[in-house]
């Protein structure tokens, strides 16, 4: 722009008494001096994206849209360039899944007819895991747990088959949702035992009142077949078991309020307890250190090294935010990382992939931080996340 | 303890018309072993647990605060700054006739109360005044312990409004 040019915008201001002339002057007389100068740009040709097939370092974030969360949301991020690559919404009190041939994605949620009110539906919501485009509704009873989202609420058997939904009403069973056939099977009861994660193809595991676990088993038409409570694993008066534990394969990492990790095999027909060790030595125990949070623990299968969040507080607080990540060899029970975290977060989680990421969720401020795993080096984050609980993989 | 869950259970009764609710109600509590123990349970861990004590700082005696005494586990919005107080609903919301115990210790006389920790429902989230303490607050295998279960059973909807600490009686 010359000197000239300005000066005759300047005058053109000071000659008129409506600024908002002035400005359409300016711009005119801008657009006049651009636009011979610059080669006309293409008309943009608008469609929508897709997602790729997702990647090790992909995370799925629970955001619960506090506080009326009537229509809660997914954030697919990519975990390693910590950009946003779309989003899934649900319901009340939703929880996500994700088919192990990553294919689907499913939202199990309950809406009113009013949104606030008026005639209850369950149901689960099938989306394409490309296109986040619905599929397909399977519709089932309206009895679902309906509690701040926990990972285990729901569970999807290995060979994605089955959908597991726990109920509270507050009787206690298990929907069994036919994902192939999209087909609501039916339901088993289960007891005295709350929630669902599924260790085979055909079997799924509740915790029980009295510390003990509920192992069934079903057969291809959703019908339970088999159904062994064990004996007291723990005792739930004195130091209990969190409830969303670390699960891989057919084995469970539970922690406890005061720092027990207790490893169980869910392969038979019977829950069988591995013996349990501490994660705290005396000085952390006198520092008061213990596990808490909403997602607390997390394990890496490649490394063997199990994942958890700790804070320094007395008795009942194991929902306070953690603001160290402990990792420890699962076999050894050594620990071999503190991570001190920037910003001390709610839920946890470390990916599978080569690099593995730790991903520190915390809901204030609300954002996602990531470090690699193990040694904890600090990467980034990524904010404005609404109020996330829950991690999910790939 | 029985005395104590036959007291919730005629308050539930005299409060639903839901008998078959009730009747799956009933089933739930004889199912899980523990629940007798639960409230005892609850305050001797408390007695035990030294660094639970409250500092002195607290407002224990405001209830639009998370720290007012009946609220020693509350988890929610509180309904005294949704219209309620604190043992009644705001306008349009309904009490639920379940609910989850607890025992919180009133400064005040220096005496322990069981409190039933009943949800309003009915309507979507109020929003203001949220509270997330945990004193006794277990897992959902413990699900009368439990504060982040929906606690609407029974009501007209499973829709949380907001919370509301009511005291049961004496310890």
């Amino acid at each position: 722009m010359s000197g000239v040019f300005v000066r005759e915008a300047l005058a053109i201001i000071m000659m008129k008494r409506n600024n908002l002339v002035a400005i359409l002057a300016i711009a005119i007389l801008l657009l006049g001096v651009a636009l011979p100068a610059r080669a006309q740009l293409p008309a943009d040709q608008m469609t929508t994206l897709t997602l790729p097939d997702p990647k090790p370092n992909w995370v799925y974030i629970m955001d619960l849209q506090f506080p009326v969360n009537m229509l809660q949301k997914i954030w697919i991020i990519d975990g390693d360039a910590r950009k946003l690559l779309g989003t899934v919404f649900g319901g009340y009190e939703a929880n996500f899944e994700i088919a192990p041939d990553h294919h689907e994605m499913y939202m199990v949620d309950t809406y009113y007819s009013r949104g606030w009110y008026g005639d209850r539906t369950d149901v689960v919501t099938i989306f394409d895991a490309h296109t986040t485009n619905v599929l397909a509704e399977v519709v089932i009873p309206p009895k679902r747990l309906l509690i701040v989202p926990k990972r285990n609420s729901t569970s999807i058997t290995p060979d994605g088959n089955f959908l597991l939904v726990a109920n509270m009403t507050p009787a206690t069973s298990v929907t069994v949702v036919d994902l192939k056939a999209r087909k609501f099977l039916g339901e088993i009861e289960t007891p005295g035992c709350a929630q669902v994660t599924a260790t085979a193809n055909r079997q799924f595991f509740s915790m029980c009142a009295d510390g003990s676990m509920l192992t069934v088993q079903f057969d291809d038409s959703g019908k339970e077949t088999a159904k062994k409570q064990s004996k007291p694993l723990f005792d739930p008066n004195t130091d209990p078991m969190f409830d969303q534990p670390a699960v891989i394969g057919d084995k469970a990492y539970f922690t406890s309020y005061h720092g027990l990790v207790l490893p169980v095999d869910f392969s038979g027909p019977e829950a069988a307890a591995q013996p349990s060790w501490s994660m705290l030595d005396a000085a952390d125990t006198a520092q008061k250190w213990r596990p808490g949070g909403w997602q607390t623990v997390s394990y890496n299968a490649k490394s063997g090294l199990l994942y958890a969040l700790m804070h320094q507080g007395g008795e009942w607080t194991h929902k306070q935010f953690g603001t160290e990540v402990w990792v420890f060899n699962a076999q050894t029970h050594n620990r071999v990382q503190r991570v001190k975290l920037k910003t001390p977060g709610y839920s946890i989680m470390v990916s599978n992939a080569e690099k593995p990421i730790l991903f520190d969720m915390s809901l204030v401020p609300s954002k996602l931080e990531t470090y690699s795993a193990p040694d904890g080096k600090y990467l980034g984050e990524y904010g404005d996340i609404g109020t996330p609980f829950l991690l999910y993989g790939p | 303890m029985d005395k104590f869950v036959e007291s919730l259970t005629r308050t539930v009764a005299q409060r639903t018309s839901r008998r078959s609710f009730l009747a799956r109600l009933g089933k739930m509590i004889l199912g899980a072993a523990a629940i007798p123990l639960l409230p005892v349970d609850r305050v001797a861990r408390n007695a035990n647990a030294a660094d639970s004590t409250k500092p002195a700082t607290k407002n224990l005696n405001d209830d639009l605060t998370c720290d007012y005494w009946k609220y020693c586990a509350i988890d929610g919005f509180l309904c005294t700054c949704c219209g309620g107080d604190s043992h009644d609903c705001p306008p349009g919301a309904t009490p639920s006739p379940t609910s989850w115990v607890g025992t919180c210790h009133n400064p005040g006389d220096n005496r322990d109360y069981i409190v039933s920790y009943r949800d309003c429902c009915g309507k979507a989230a109020c929003g203001k005044c949220l509270c997330g303490n945990t004193e006794g607050e277990m897992p959902i295998y413990r699900a009368q312990l439990d504060s982040d279960l929906i606690w609407c059973f029974g009501a007209p909807t499973m829709v949380y409004h907001c919370s509301t600490s009511e005291i049961v009686g004496l310890k």
